[in-house]
């Protein structure tokens, strides 16, 4: 039975036409999109020549019905939305039926298909849009789609495309984050002759994450999982310490659909906080589900971008989710290897065994002995049993999901507990400090593992969190000042200025006028002590001037201190007595976040037991 | 605890313990000045565990007072915060008021009130037993610091360089100090209350120069003892005491030549001004190289950095003997070995230019300075 047919003429124009294939890597999202629409399992990409000359999609969904096929080149002609009404409620990907004929208008595309229930599968052939052949072929179930010669009747287009290689990064970027939104679909990309990708498609994000960006960063990834009335969020965030210089690998999926989205970003960093300097950006894959009715799709032609429609509560969520995550596990960045390429040898062994076994949910407890039994690993291992659930609940509560119907939302909240009661906080032993090294580095141990601790970044962390603390509690004081501050002002503005004072003294700063013009402050907030107080009382006051806002002023004083608390950490190069380092320790032991410094670089290294018994090869 | 007490007094006394207040640590009382006030006397300490200093006020029989006890007792308060606010009290006298933890600091109008810690947990200062000293004049004990610490090295790749040598063979007593690039020594005759052989011992570069801001340029005695691990310096109503370092000191029996080749004899202050002239272009490059000509007629010194351009200046010595020789040495190490021999005329001896050359007083051995050149590289 056939089901494409033409949209309404409404729908047609309120679905904004536009660009579809603007380079070969959108033929290509538009082309697996088709597919993960048409419920494939395995999705192969073939590209040659950045796709110049070859794109290959082929899937094993559920094919074409013979008397769709022409159809399904018409422009607007899709087999998934039929009205308005329809767009608003959408799961699958593609909606407005423009993919195949924009390919074909600037291409010779060929497309072999077969339904389930045909003996036989049928092959046409566009060129320019216009059909030259069709012909019944034998062929396995599913559609593949030969595009060749792209862009060969639009030159102007084919001058835009760059380099073959930045053409072919493209490519591999475009599946690589459809592969990361579907973790349950195995993704294979060919790039003149070599393989570029290939996720397994076992369900787990861990093992799709593995596969994309590499088995380092996989290892500094923590699972983040979130649910609310209205929105569920699952992903990997990995450790600001890996934090890239721009946002490209901040990745986002909603509803299995990978999207860009600089409020989301946002979100991420404000949860990363000042674990990441600025101007950088951490590594995280992010899904969100949610009710296809609180987005809006169809805001750009490429379908890359959404509109939400409560677009702060989603971002208010995302930032608590990566909070949580990173503050019950921000786990000390273990040490990769002290010997790179023998050690390598044997974790890719071991690795190719793990990416195995992940598959099956049972083998979790063998993967415990065999990685390193750190509360770090135990929560990715964790992750690997769960995140297969959570992940499908999440995808199956809105439907998102389409082979899979079965809902099962009480075991999830049943691992969820079970993980949470099992993270522990990894720095939950007793460090003892064994040696000051260089005048550097301290060297503790917990009886287990082996740290080395940067003495100036963590005792850095130790002030930056007392001195926050102190400004939460209200312990920052009015410091008064031995030799007050005059600073010149207009009248009118000493007249603004005095209806702050109240708010001002609230935070320790006190000022009072002083004559024609003249304001004199007698007291500064205590957290300032040790720095330029002068320049500091001079910027929050034309702060609150100027923005008329308390907050721009608390800003400015909490701004400082990370300044106040880099001047007062004991530098390198100094010698620490034992006392010193146990104070830091102990110090550390209490704080809400001991491995990175406020500046995000990384102040303690942990190496493993288990890491130092495989470089001595005590074991393998 | 209540006392009333000299302003200048308690500045002058915490000023001398701060010294041993560490500007950054990761234990916070170590910030702190251990007050002590008992029925005769104060006592304030301070100890940032590489060095601790104690020392104590008494009462004197002016007729203005100048400390009166009220009541005994004892707080650890912020050392800096104390130092600037005692300073800057408009009164010459100051109330110290404690009850529990808090201090309350009045004089004339002025009332400040500081947070203290618990005494009880201020580390205890090592104990040394004080038996064993050698006593000299602490201008004495001056000039052997003066003379050598400079001259320890400041990296860490070889830690008995980071400290002087104390070397008391009876009745000498020496203070050795290298960076492995140049050596300085200085001796005395020391008085002892006892006999020893040998006393061995390496102090910290760093304590030393603790110690000399604090030591009275005067005549009055002061009393050396050195324990395991410790070094212990009184002096007046202070105790000075520094952690020793641990390791064998290179052995410099054989390093300082006997003879010479060229001999010339400078007025330190000409030469530190030339040399200063030249070093003003060798800061650019990377050693501070500078050359010398020595010459019968008279010395060039010269530098030039590739850069910026280059520097001549000629001088006439007060003596030359010997033979011409060209060298070529870091400038900043000529310089402090100049500076240390201020108030002799100098005599400097070199044997060739690959070898090392001492600088000294004319007509004495003592103190004495040796640098190593830098061997003419293509470029120099
Ligand atoms: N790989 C495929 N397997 C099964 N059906 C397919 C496949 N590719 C295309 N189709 C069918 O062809 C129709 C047209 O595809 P096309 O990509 O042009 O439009 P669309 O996916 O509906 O919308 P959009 O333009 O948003 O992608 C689809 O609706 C679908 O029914
Ligand atoms: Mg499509």
């Amino acid at each position: 039975m056939g089901r494409i047919h033409v949209l309404e003429d409404l729908v047609a124009n309120q679905i904004a036409a536009g660009e579809v294939v603007e380079r070969p890597a959108a033929a290509v999202k538009e082309l697996i999109e088709n597919a993960i629409d048409a419920g494939a399992k395995k999705i192969q990409v073939i590209a040659k020549d950045g796709g110049l000359t070859l794109l290959e999609v082929q899937d094993d969904g559920s094919g074409i019905a013979p008397e769709d096929v022409k159809l399904a080149f018409l422009r607007h002609a899709t087999s998934k939305l039929r009205n308005l009404g329809d767009l608003s409620k959408l799961r699958s990907l593609g909606f407005r039926g423009e993919a195949l004929p924009s390919i074909a208008a600037i291409s010779k595309v060929t497309l072999r298909t077969r339904i389930a229930d045909a003996e036989e599968g049928v092959q046409v052939r566009f060129e320019a849009g216009q059909l030259v052949e069709q012909t019944p072929v034998g062929c396995p179930k599913g559609t593949r789609v030969t595009v060749q010669d792209l862009f060969y009747n639009t030159p102007a287009r084919l001058k835009f495309v760059r380099s073959l290689q930045t053409e072919n990064a493209h490519i591999v970027d475009v599946v690589a984050r459809a592969a990361m939104a579907r973790p349950d679909l195995s993704f294979r990309v060919q790039i003149d002759e070599r393989e570029a990708l290939h996720t397994l498609g076992d369900g787990s994000a861990f093992s799709a994450f593995t596969a994309i960006q590499g088995r380092n960063l996989a290892k500094a990834a923590l699972w983040l999982s979130l649910t609310s009335p209205d929105y569920a969020l699952a992903g990997l965030i990995v450790a600001p310490e890996f934090a890239r210089k721009s946002r490209s690998d901040m990745w986002f999926a909603v509803n299995g659909r990978p999207i860009r989205s600089v409020a989301l970003g946002n979100a991420v960093l404000a949860g990363y906080s000042t674990l990441v300097p600025k101007g950088r950006f951490p590594v995280v894959a992010i899904s969100l589900s949610m009710n296809p009715t609180l987005i809006d799709v169809n805001v750009h032609p490429s379908k890359t971008e959404v509109r939400f429609s409560e677009e702060r509560d989603v971002c208010a969520l995302l930032t608590e989710a990566v909070k949580q995550t990173l503050e019950k596990g921000v786990a000390s960045p273990i040490v990769q290897s002290l010997q790179q390429d023998t050690a390598s040898v044997m974790t890719h062994t071991k690795e190719g065994s793990i990416v195995a076994e992940t598959s099956s949910a049972s083998t979790g407890r063998s993967l415990l002995a065999a990685k390193p039994a750190t509360s770090w690993s135990q929560q990715v291992v964790h992750e690997q049993v769960s995140d297969k659930k959570a992940m499908q609940v999440a995808l199956d509560l809105f439907g998102v999901h389409s082979a899979k119907p079965k809902i099962i939302p009480h075991v999830d909240r049943q691992v969820a507990d079970s993980v949470k009661e099992e993270e522990k906080f990894p720095l939950h032993r007793q460090l003892r400090a064994v040696a000051q090294v260089l005048k550097l580095v301290i060297v503790a141990e917990d009886g287990e593992d082996i740290y080395l601790i940067d003495q100036h970044a963590a005792h850095e962390r130790v002030l930056y969190e007392a001195f926050l603390g102190k400004i939460r509690r209200r312990e920052n004081y009015p410091l008064p000042l031995l030799v007050p501050l005059t600073i010149e002002l207009h009248a009118a503005k000493i007249e603004l200025l005095m209806q702050y004072e109240v708010q001002a003294a609230d935070f320790g700063l006190r000022f009072e006028p002083f004559g024609e013009g003249v304001i004199r402050v007698t007291h500064v907030p205590s957290i300032w002590e040790g720095l330029d107080i002068a320049k500091l009382a001079h910027d929050a006051i034309y702060d609150l001037l100027e923005e008329r806002k308390v907050t721009a002023f608390q800003n400015e004083i909490e701004d400082k201190v990370i300044m106040r608390a880099c001047k007062a950490a004991i530098k390198a190069n100094s010698t620490m007595s034992q006392m010193e380092m146990d104070a830091l320790l102990e110090a550390m032991q209490k704080l809400d976040n001991p491995f990175t410094c406020p500046h995000g670089r990384p102040t303690a290294i942990r190496i493993t037991r288990s890491q130092l018994e495989r470089e001595f090869r005590r074991t393998l | 605890m209540r006392i009333v007490i000299l302003k200048s007094l308690l500045s002058q006394a915490l000023q001398t313990i701060s010294k041993a207040i560490p500007t950054r640590t990761t234990k916070p009382i170590l910030y702190g000045v251990y007050l002590e006030v008992f029925a005769t006397h104060i006592q304030l300490t301070a100890y940032d565990q590489e060095i601790g200093i104690q020392t104590i006020v008494h009462p004197t029989d002016d007729p203005e007072p100048t400390l009166q006890i009220e009541q005994t007792g004892s707080i650890v308060l912020h050392a800096k915060y104390l130092l600037d606010i005692v300073r800057k009290l408009p009164h010459k006298l100051v109330r110290i008021d404690v009850t529990d933890l808090t201090a309350t600091i009045r004089s004339g109008s002025a009332t400040y009130t500081l947070n203290g810690m618990d005494p009880r947990e201020y580390p205890h200062l090592p104990s040394v037993t004080e038996e064993m000293s050698l006593s000299m004049p602490s201008n004495v004990l001056i000039s052997l610091i003066e003379q050598t610490a400079f001259a320890t090295a400041t990296s860490e790749i070889r830690p008995t360089l980071t400290g002087v040598l104390f070397s008391f063979v009876e009745p000498q007593l020496r203070f050795i100090a290298s960076d492995s690039h140049r050596l300085s020594i200085h001796s005395i005759y020391a008085e002892t209350k006892y006999s020893y052989d040998k006393l061995e011992a390496i102090i910290p570069g760093k304590s030393l120069n603790e110690l000399l801001k604090i030591l009275p340029d005067s005549e009055e005695f002061t009393d050396i003892y050195i324990a395991d691990n410790q070094l212990l310096v009184t002096f007046g109503a202070t105790k000075f005491y520094s952690r020793l370092i641990e390791g064998q000191y290179p052995d410099i029996s054989r390093i300082i030549p006997t003879t010479w080749r060229t001999a010339i004899e400078v007025d330190p202050k000409q030469f530190t001004e030339s040399i200063e002239r030249a070093a003003l272009l060798a800061r650019e490059n990377e050693n501070q190289v500078i050359r010398l000509y020595l010459r019968r007629t008279h010395i060039e010194v010269t530098s030039n950095s590739p850069d910026i351009g280059k520097v001549t200046e000629t001088i006439d010595p007060i003596s030359f003997e010997g033979d011409d020789l060209q060298i070529a040495c870091n400038a900043k190490f000529l310089l402090d070995a100049l500076k240390a021999l201020n108030n002799y005329q100098v005599r400097i001896e070199f044997t060739s230019p690959g070898s090392a050359f001492i600088l000294k007083p004319t007509n004495s051995d003592r103190p004495l300075h040796l640098i190593l050149p830098v061997r003419f590289g293509p470029n120099t």
